[in-house]
């Protein structure tokens, strides 16, 4: 799939769960609750924990993890996005109260909101260049989220109490979708490169690659391709470097193909843009 | 002792004015604090005061009026002054500094002084405490000690140590914050904070939090202290800031600030929005009293980030709305895909049909195979314009080439580049041209990428054309483009030589044109003969085809590769 189809569906997603979220927090009602911190912090945790599990579950399905993987990702990123939500909400709060609300309060309230859950799903596979990029993107749209939500108040500021409801439960949507989407597109801006896989049960799947990229069929690996049998279960590492892309084998016996070249294990070579990596069966291409 | 006093007119007049207030015409009202412990019941303090600032004492409200955000709200009470009780934290440096002695008394002497005269001035039901700080905050008395208790504890105070006015602040807001009705805190303090553990931002947060008021007083020279961050800290919690250069008027100040805090009124509303939408409301107070109008203004900030709310119906909706955002871009994909199938078979068919009536010219030396118009796979999918269609012809002999079966070989580009709507357009353009295929007619498949496999092996149209449509769903694609096994597969699979004269062989050669490594001059042939001699394939002893005219389809521009035929007339007969 897609990257830019990737964000798409993140987006839904993180409305998905923004919308859950509502429900939850609006049957709960913690508006009534006496202590705001903790308020906030049931708001933020539901907040954040689902719209994790929503960009997780999403990311899962369109590069087509394994169900256990998936489980395990969703699992880890609702510890982290509940913690990352209930900080981030509280530290919004602060900054909220701070700044004294408004336009600018909103949206680094929710920007507070956004940055810790970012950094919250970034630690489900952590790296310090993803988890600067998750916090950043998350900012952003957290920012960004705020000032729609303001807009959204503001225009329904004297109307009905049914009118509220509508306008915040799509409120909050436009916030989870808007973080959740603006996670994984900050992602997309800060990578140097993108894999496509060419063949197989994947084949149209895109991978991002930020700083490190393995592939194999090993389900420690960012790009788990399990349908080829002639694939070791570490067998190509994808970096970062000044000239491009460095492509490594990084597999114990069997050799690949870079741009037609037999690249044995433990051997690399730089790969330009738009170059063909044929490993096992599968057909792979850098761009 | 001039220089003081003008400084205490000053302080007094700054104490009067409070914040958030404007002048109205005569007088004005000004707002001291406004809690909504109980949201949506608001309730405002304020005082009226005279165009000098002071205040008109005893108060007899006409009317009184609320608007919040230009709408006006529905009054619950009025209370007057002396009809709520003023609950009050009093906040006191005890530390070394205070210990110095100005004229002739110690700054702590003062502050007991100040302290005993806004006790003095407490009434019964009025709830103060005593918080004293040095290196730490400790809180010397609770809201629930009697008065007497509470002198006793200020005579007892004892200067030593390091200024943490920042954590006492703090305390007694935390103090403060399970209370209701009118709250304050006044603190007093000649030093720098050098011991707190909270920085000033989170004690104004703490503040703004519970609408509590912080009255700020510097005792001392305005270089000793923080100035800046307390003078902060009182605008941004709507309290005041003084400067007392010298102790000696300080109990007139707390004097006159037990005072101002029992001659304020308060009122009661049900706010219009009663919604924790997290929005800064704006309150417009006027207040008659006998023939005079005095208004004031000040504001709240209600304090949730988020408006919660709950209802089945509207989470069902948005599910929908969600579900649909789902489905959109697959519905919108399958649509697609249809339109260009619809649209490649539909220009394989106007092939099929171009190819009679260029059959029908074959007699006259020409050959044509028509490839699929650009224009509309173009439209269909503008980004599978790249699908290549070289058609490689065996002219017949004599003239009754339309009445002869036809041996259609395709060869079949199955490389990595393939993968998506090229292979797509090619299954549509195979689809058609099988059904466009009489029975007699015999087919056979070549798939290439690395190496050359035969996916279905010759077979009659009229026995195989349902194994043939089953075999294109289970192809698979490779990696690379070589075309040469797959050429060099074509001889096997021509029709026997005892039936070719009878039987017209074709061979489509279906690419998307990124062969690799092996035929160059496919990708850079012109219409030079010469060039066309010279491709490997064309020249193969066991390939005597005898081609006329290749029609290429590439991303750009329509290349055409001819082959010179020498033409021959037809004949009479013919």
């Amino acid at each position: 799939m897609k990257i830019l189809r990737q964000i798409y569906f993140c987006g839904v997603s993180g409305a998905l769960g923004a919308l859950v979220a509502w429900l939850v927090v609006g049957w709960t009602n913690p508006a009534s609750w006496r202590h705001l911190w903790l308020s906030n912090a049931f708001v933020g945790g539901s907040l954040g924990g689902l719209i994790t599990i929503a960009l997780v579950c999403t990311r899962g399905w369109v590069q087509q993890w394994t169900y256990s993987r998936i489980l395990r990702t969703v699992r880890n990123g609702f510890i982290c996005g509940s913690i990352g939500g209930a900080v981030g909400l509280i530290l919004g709060q602060v900054a909220f109260m701070w700044i004294g609300g408004e336009w600018l309060g909103r949206g680094v309230g929710w920007g507070m909101l956004g940055l810790l859950v970012g950094l919250g799903q970034s630690l489900g596979d952590p790296s310090v260049r993803r988890c600067a990029v998750g916090a950043g993107g998350g900012a952003a749209a957290g920012l960004f989220a705020g000032w729609i939500y303001e807009i959204l108040t503001q225009l329904f500021l004297f109307q009905s109490v049914t009118a509220q409801l509508w306008a915040s439960s799509f409120g909050l949507m436009a916030v989870g979708g808007i973080l959740a989407a603006g996670i994984p597109f900050a992602e997309k801006l800060a990578a140097r490169g993108v894999l496509v896989v060419l063949s197989g049960q994947r084949r149209g799947t895109e991978h991002l690659i930020l700083d490190k990229l393995l592939v194999g069929r090993s389900e420690s690996c960012q790009v788990v391709i399990s349908d080829d049998g002639e694939l070791e279960p570490e067998q190509l590492a994808l970096e970062v470097c000044p000239e491009g892309i460095r492509v490594s084998n990084v597999g114990q016996w069997r050799s690949v193909l870079v741009k037609g070249e037999t690249l044995p294990p433990g051997a690399a070579a730089v790969c330009p843009s738009g170059a063909l990596i044929h490993a096992g069966k599968t057909g792979l291409r850098v761009l | 002792m001039g220089r003081v006093s003008i400084v205490l007119l000053l302080s007094l007049l700054v104490w009067a004015s409070g914040t958030a207030s404007t002048l109205g015409q005569g007088g004005r009202v000004d707002i001291t604090q406004v809690d909504i412990t109980r949201f949506p019941e608001v309730t405002v303090f304020f005082r009226v005061l005279d165009s000098s600032g002071k205040s008109l004492g005893q108060l007899c409200c006409d009317k009184v009026d609320v608007e919040e955000d230009g709408r006006r709200a529905r009054i619950l009470q009025i209370l007057d002054k002396g009809s709520f009780p003023i609950t009050t934290a009093l906040v006191v440096d005890c530390s070394g500094s205070m210990a110095d002695a100005v004229a002739g008394a110690t700054k702590l002497d003062a502050a007991k002084k100040a302290c005993h005269e806004f006790l003095k001035l407490s009434r019964p039901t009025d709830k103060n405490c005593l918080i004293q700080f040095n290196t730490v905050a400790t809180v010397v008395c609770q809201f629930e000690a009697p008065l007497d208790h509470l002198h006793r504890s200020v005579d007892a105070l004892q200067a030593g140590g390091n200024t943490a006015w920042r954590d006492a602040v703090v305390e007694a807001l935390n103090m403060l914050a399970v209370r209701q009705g009118r709250r304050s805190v006044i603190l007093l303090t000649d030093g720098q904070d050098n011991s707190s553990v909270r920085s000033i931002a989170l004690v104004i947060e703490n503040a703004r939090k519970i609408q509590v008021p912080v009255y700020a007083i510097a005792l001392g020279e305005y270089h000793q202290i923080d100035e800046r961050e307390l003078r902060q800290l009182a605008q941004e919690t709507g309290g005041s800031y003084l400067l007392m250069p010298s102790p000696a008027q300080l109990a007139q100040l707390y004097e006159e600030m037990a005072k101002s805090l029992q001659e304020e009124v308060a009122v009661t509303y049900i706010t219009n929005r009663p919604y924790p939408d997290g929005t800064r409301r704006r309150i417009r107070l006027s207040v008659q009293i006998g023939s005079t109008v005095f208004s004031g203004e000040g504001s709240y900030l209600e304090p949730h980030v988020l408006n919660p709310g709950s209802h089945f119906g509207v989470f069902l909706f948005w599910l929908v709305v969600l579900g649909l955002c789902y489905a959109g871009p697959f519905a919108l994909d399958a649509h697609r895909k249809q339109a260009f199938r619809r649209a490649c078979k539909e220009a394989f068919r106007e092939e099929s049909d171009e190819n009679k009536v260029v059959s029908a010219l074959l007699p006259r030396g020409e050959l044509v195979t028509q490839v699929h118009p650009k224009a509309v796979l173009r439209e269909a999918a503008p980004r599978v314009v790249s699908v290549r269609i070289d058609t490689i012809l065996r002219p017949p002999e004599g003239t009754t080439i339309l009445h002869q079966p036809l041996h259609l070989i395709v060869l079949l580009d199955l490389s990595a580049s393939m993968e998506g709507e090229r292979l797509i357009a090619a299954y549509s353009a195979i689809e058609s041209l099988v059904g466009g295929m009489a029975n007699r007619d015999s087919f056979c498949l070549v798939g290439f990428s690395d190496t050359a496999s035969l996916v279905v092996p010759p077979i009659r149209i009229q026995s195989g054309r349902k194994l043939i449509l089953s075999q294109l769903k289970d192809l698979s694609t490779g990696a690379r483009t070589i075309l040469a096994p797959a050429l060099e597969m074509v001889p096997s699979l021509l029709p026997p030589a005892r039936s070719s004269n009878q039987r017209r062989t074709c061979a489509v050669i279906v690419s998307d044109g990124m062969i690799e490594d092996r035929f160059p001059a496919l990708e850079t042939a012109s219409n030079s003969a010469a060039e066309w001699k010279s491709m490997p394939w064309a020249s193969a002893p066991t390939m005597t085809m005898n081609s006329s005219r290749i029609f290429a389809v590439t991303n750009t521009k329509w290349t055409t590769w001819i082959r010179p035929r020498k033409r021959q007339v037809p004949s009479k007969d013919s």
